[in-house]
C-alpha cells in the first residue's frame, strides 16, 4: 500500500465518494427531520458547506494517506 | 473448508429470506424512505462510535484494536452497522438503477441490463455482508 499509487488513488477516490455521500445524506436528514435548508438561499448555503467540508476532508485523507 | 463453505451457505439462505421478507415488508414508498434514513442514522452513530474511539485513545496499535473488535458491544454494533449498511445499498442500488435503466434510455435492453444490474447488486451485498460478519463473529 505505501509504494503502490494505484491502490492510494482508487482508495482516495472511493473515500471521495463515501465523504460527500456522507455530508450529503446529513444534509438531506437535517432538512427532512429540523427543515434546514428548504429554502432556496439556505439549501444553496447547505450546499456550499457540504462541498467545503468535502473537499477539505477529502485533502485531508489524500494527505494522510500520502 | 467444508465448514465454512456450510456456514457460508446458511447464512446466504438466512439472508435470501430477509431479503424476501423485506421487500415484501417495505412495499410502501413511505416504509422505504424511513428504513433507509433509520439506516443512515445508525451508520452515523456508528462512525462517531469509531471516531470517539481512536480520538479518545492515545496511542492504537494492533492488540488494542483487536481487543476493540473483539468486544460484545462493538460485535453487536459492527453486526447492527453491516446490516444497515446492506439495507441502505438494497435500496439505494434500486433507486439509482430504476432512474436510469429505463426504457427510455435503454430501449428493449432496459429489462435485462436492470435485471443482470440488480442480481449483481444483490451478490455482491450477500457477499460482502456475509463475509464480514463470518469474520466479527
Amino acid at each position: 500500500m505505501e509504494n503502490n499509487v494505484l491502490l492510494k488513488l482508487m482508495a482516495v477516490f472511493i473515500a471521495v465518494g463515501f465523504i460527500y455521500h456522507i455530508l450529503a445524506g446529513l444534509k438531506k436528514i437535517l432538512g427532512e427531520v429540523f427543515g434546514f435548508g428548504e429554502t432556496l438561499k439556505s439549501g444553496q448555503a447547505l450546499s456550499w458547506i457540504v462541498f467545503a467540508l468535502s473537499f477539505i476532508l477529502s485533502l485531508w485523507f489524500l494527505i494522510y494517506i500520502w | 473448508m467444508d465448514c465454512f463453505c456450510i456456514e457460508f451457505y446458511s447464512l446466504f439462505v438466512v439472508f435470501n429470506l430477509y431479503l424476501v421478507m423485506s421487500v415484501k415488508f417495505f412495499e410502501s414508498g413511505t416504509n422505504e424512505f424511513i428504513i433507509v434514513r433509520a439506516c443512515a442514522m445508525l451508520m452515523f452513530l456508528y462512525i462517531i462510535y469509531l471516531i470517539y474511539f481512536i480520538v479518545s485513545t492515545p496511542s492504537i496499535d494492533y492488540s488494542l484494536w483487536k481487543t476493540f473488535f473483539e468486544g460484545f458491544v462493538t460485535r453487536i454494533f459492527s453486526s447492527l452497522f453491516l446490516i444497515s449498511f446492506a439495507v441502505h445499498t438494497w435500496f439505494g442500488t434500486w433507486a439509482i438503477g430504476s432512474d436510469y435503466f429505463t426504457p427510455a434510455r435503454l430501449g428493449d435492453l432496459s429489462k435485462i441490463v436492470y435485471s443482470s444490474y440488480r442480481i449483481f447488486c444483490f451478490l455482491v451485498i450477500s457477499v460482502v455482508l456475509i463475509w464480514s460478519l463470518l469474520i466479527i463473529w
